[in-house]
């Protein structure tokens, strides 16, 4: 998993698994930049505990969820969550 | 339905009552053009405060259609739907929709047409919510499956989204709710605890046991319930009321996905209160001792929580009580006037210095205890809004209330009591006083009429004054109707004010007046006759063209008043202290009955001729001078002997022929003292004094 930060279109890109071994990590470093765009294409896996912590950082950090890899999308779609990301712009 | 039940009926029903004012109101204000988040707030607050209650006594058709009511305002609340006055007046429809439901609860089940009412009224709510009604239910045989996962759940290697994957393999997931209202906020939010809950449909072929088993090895740790299709609203109650979420959101989820008519819905969350042993008949109950608070709150405590936040806090306290202990008042202040005379009389310096500390206390528990009883004008004053806003609309008038001094405070009982007579009034004002925008714009008036409402205290009675800025009073119309009726054989040698009182005659009021007050069959007649009982005068003051102003001139019926102690041979009157003016000696008048003062004439009465006295008269007598609605009086005693305290006491039937007398009160020495009716008094010496000729000019 990684999270860089992309200067020109002021995002973060999440990458790798977002699982409950990642949690932990990714809720801190997000919760330090609240407001920005977070990029989900490179996402390669994602559990319950990553989807609820999308959940949350999009509820209290203001964190917009953007490009949704097809993993993500899959959970999203399964939990009636499709609205949380936004297409790619 | 057990007394104490119905007892709480009629709790429930005056509550209710307020509840609707309040939201009348706010409704109202957002017609005038407030535009104020807190009248939606307000208005919504009352509909489901109403919703509550009406839930606790399985009042099912309140319930339903308050929610529909609710749904409405909620799309109001959070802006998807802008408020405009169509939909203002649709929901004053909803008002007065509720405010009947509440009130045949008192008595039986809602009659039909009244439903049938209610469902026109909710169709057109549902056609204001984008036409979409209740039953567009998709899932009559799907599964609904409610799970809260454990907090333990992903440490313990499980995770929700397998299951759901599984449930999917089951059969067609028709809606999936992912639901955060567990997850706490960021900071003590653990990202490796699970605080996830879900809200499933799913059509499948599968048998409950099949489906129990996808939550096998979670069932320990987290609440899943399984609602079989085509289950019982009873049983959807239970569902909601085990859940942690509050019925209201848990709800709009059943209904956007479908597995809930709004009806069903309405219908469970009437069962879920009352069924639930959790949730008692509320604090009604609480106070009877028959729960215990800590329960009613537990149960109540969401729903009360988007309650009155804001609003006044009150205790109801039954009107006897409150009588019994302002009659204890009335008594207390007689006995420590007694204390303070003995007081006074002894060299005990320390023991009087104690009663004058205890009789300022005693003085202020009386003024609050007073205080107990009188309530503003302002919440009946307020009611006309509805009535002018009504009114006009059916007429095609434009008209506006202007209400001033609300906040003047009067006996409870005679707030009761002239509501009614000054429904009457405003609306004869609006009905005939103000002309249509039409002949207003031809008279060069403002199209907009005006209508003014305003109380204030004078001379210790209340005057409440409603002027409009309408055509006047017509001398010659009143007079011929007065002719035409029998009334009167001809109007010469009346006085206007005289020929203005006509029209509290009885038998004056038209039939096709009476059709227009919708029944109410109050007559102007009544509206005297009222304030009469109350001991109060109607007054009209014509400006020709330009409107009227009817004055109704109430005492305060105060139980305690402040008094002048006098004393006509043996026995002692009380002059209720502000209406006396001043105090003089009565000079040489001979057989006069009026006097000089200060270059003007003074009728006055003498106290001895009125009670036939015969005791000798005395060589000093005294005036006091009394004033009542701007008329001046004198009245003859043989001596002043102070202020006093007193309680009013009622006078039985037995002397109701005596007109000047206004009530009793016992003295210090045990004796009865008359309360003197100053209004009625000076009446009558100014009719005496009328008829009689007196003119300034005999003074010259």
């Amino acid at each position: 998993m990684s999270i860089l930060e992309d200067d020109e279109h002021h995002r973060l890109h999440l990458s790798g698994p977002l699982t409950i071994y990642e949690v932990d990590e990714v809720k801190e470093r997000l919760l330090a930049q609240p407001g920005v765009t977070l990029d989900l294409s490179g996402v390669t896996e994602c559990d319950g505990s990553g989807l609820q912590l999308l959940m949350l950082i999009h509820r209290d950090a203001g964190t917009r969820l953007t490009a949704p890899s097809d993993a993500v999308t899959d959970i999203l779609h399964l939990c009636g969550l499709s609205h949380l990301a936004e297409e790619p712009s | 339905m057990t007394l104490d039940l119905t007892a709480a009926l009629q709790t429930y029903t005056v509550e209710s009552q307020e509840l609707l004012e309040e939201m009348e109101r706010a409704l109202l204000a957002l017609e005038a053009g407030r535009e104020d988040p807190d009248l939606i707030d307000a208005i919504f607050r009352s509909a489901h405060t109403i919703k509550g209650s009406s839930g606790m006594f399985g009042l099912d058709a309140v319930v339903a259609f308050a929610h529909e009511v609710e749904t409405l305002l909620e799309a109001v609340r959070s802006g998807q739907q802008p408020i405009d006055a169509t939909l203002v007046t649709l929901l004053l429809r909803c008002h007065d929709h509720i405010a009947a439901l509440v009130h045949s609860t008192l008595d039986e089940d809602a009659p039909a047409d009244l439903l049938a009412q209610g469902d026109a009224l909710t169709a057109q709510l549902h056609a204001w919510l984008g036409g979409a009604p209740g039953d567009n239910r998709t899932s009559d045989d799907a599964w609904h499956i409610s799970l809260r996962c454990g907090q333990e759940l992903f440490r313990d290697g499980m995770d929700p989204l397998s299951i759901l994957r599984y449930l999917g393999t089951l059969g067609e997931l028709i809606s999936v709710t992912t639901l955060d209202d567990a997850l706490p906020h960021a900071e003590r939010m653990d990202p490796t605890s699970c605080y996830l809950g879900f809200e499933i449909d799913l059509k499948t072929e599968a048998d409950k046991q099949e489906i129990d088993s996808a939550f096998e090895f979670i069932r320990e740790s987290s609440q899943v319930h399984l609602i079989p299709p085509g289950s019982k609203p009873a049983q959807w109650a239970e569902l909601i009321q085990a859940l942690p979420e509050g019925h209201d959101k848990l709800g709009e989820i059943l209904v956007s996905t479908g597995v809930l008519t709004r009806h069903e819905l309405a219908a469970a969350m009437g069962i879920q209160v009352i069924d639930s042993p959790a949730k008692p008949l509320g604090d009604i109950l609480v106070e009877q001792g028959l729960a215990p608070r800590e329960a009613v709150n537990a149960a109540l405590g969401r729903q009360m929580h988007a309650g009155r936040t804001a609003g006044e806090r009150y205790v109801r306290v039954e009107a006897d009580k409150l009588d019994r202990l302002v009659d204890l008042v009335g008594e207390l202040v007689i006995s420590s006037t007694v204390t303070t005379l003995r007081a006074s009389h002894s060299n005990d310096r320390a023991l009087q210095e104690a009663v004058a500390t205890s009789s300022r206390f005693i003085e202020e528990v009386r003024d609050a205890a007073l205080g107990l009883r009188m309530v503003p004008i302002g919440g009946t004053f307020s009611r006309f809004q509805r009535v002018v806003h009504d009114l006009s609309q059916e007429l095609g008038k434009h008209i506006e209330l202007v209400i001033s001094g609300g906040e003047t405070e009067l006996d409870k009982t005679v707030v009761d009591r002239i509501g009614d007579p000054l429904t009457h009034l405003v609306r004869n004002a609006i009905d005939h006083a103000i002309e249509s925008p039409e002949e207003r714009q031809a008279a060069g008036k403002n199209p907009l009429g005006r209508l003014q409402l305003n109380a204030h205290h004078e001379n210790g009675s209340i005057l409440i004054e409603l002027s409009d800025d309408g055509r006047g009073l017509d001398r010659q119309r009143i007079a011929n109707k007065a002719i035409e009726r029998g009334l009167i054989d001809s109007a010469d040698g009346l006085s206007d004010q005289d020929v203005f009182q006509l029209i509290f005659a009885p038998g004056f009021s038209t039939a096709e007046q009476v059709s227009n007050l919708s029944g109410r069959g109050v007559g102007m007649d009544v509206v005297k006759r009222t304030i009469e009982d109350l001991r109060g005068t109607v007054e009209l003051e014509n400006r020709p063209g330009q409107g009227a102003t009817v004055r109704l001139r109430m005492p305060l019926t105060l139980a305690i008043i402040d008094g002048f102690l006098v004393s006509v041979g043996d026995a002692r009157y009380v002059v209720p202290l502000d209406t006396v003016e001043e105090c003089m000696e009565l000079g040489e008048v001979g057989r006069r009955d009026y006097l000089d003062l200060r270059g003007e004439v003074l009728p006055f009465l003498r106290l001895r001729d009125l009670l036939r006295d015969t005791t000798e008269t005395p060589a000093r007598q005294s005036v006091v001078v009394v004033s009542y609605a701007g008329k001046k009086a004198g009245l003859v005693v043989d001596r002043l002997l102070g202020e006093l305290q007193t309680v009013i006491k009622p006078l039985g039937e037995v002397f109701s022929a005596l007109k000047w007398i206004s009530g009793c009160t016992v003295l210090d020495v045990g004796q009865v003292g008359l309360i003197l009716d100053v209004p009625v008094l000076v009446d009558q010496a100014e009719r005496r004094e009328a008829t009689s000729g007196h003119l300034t000019a005999a003074l010259r």
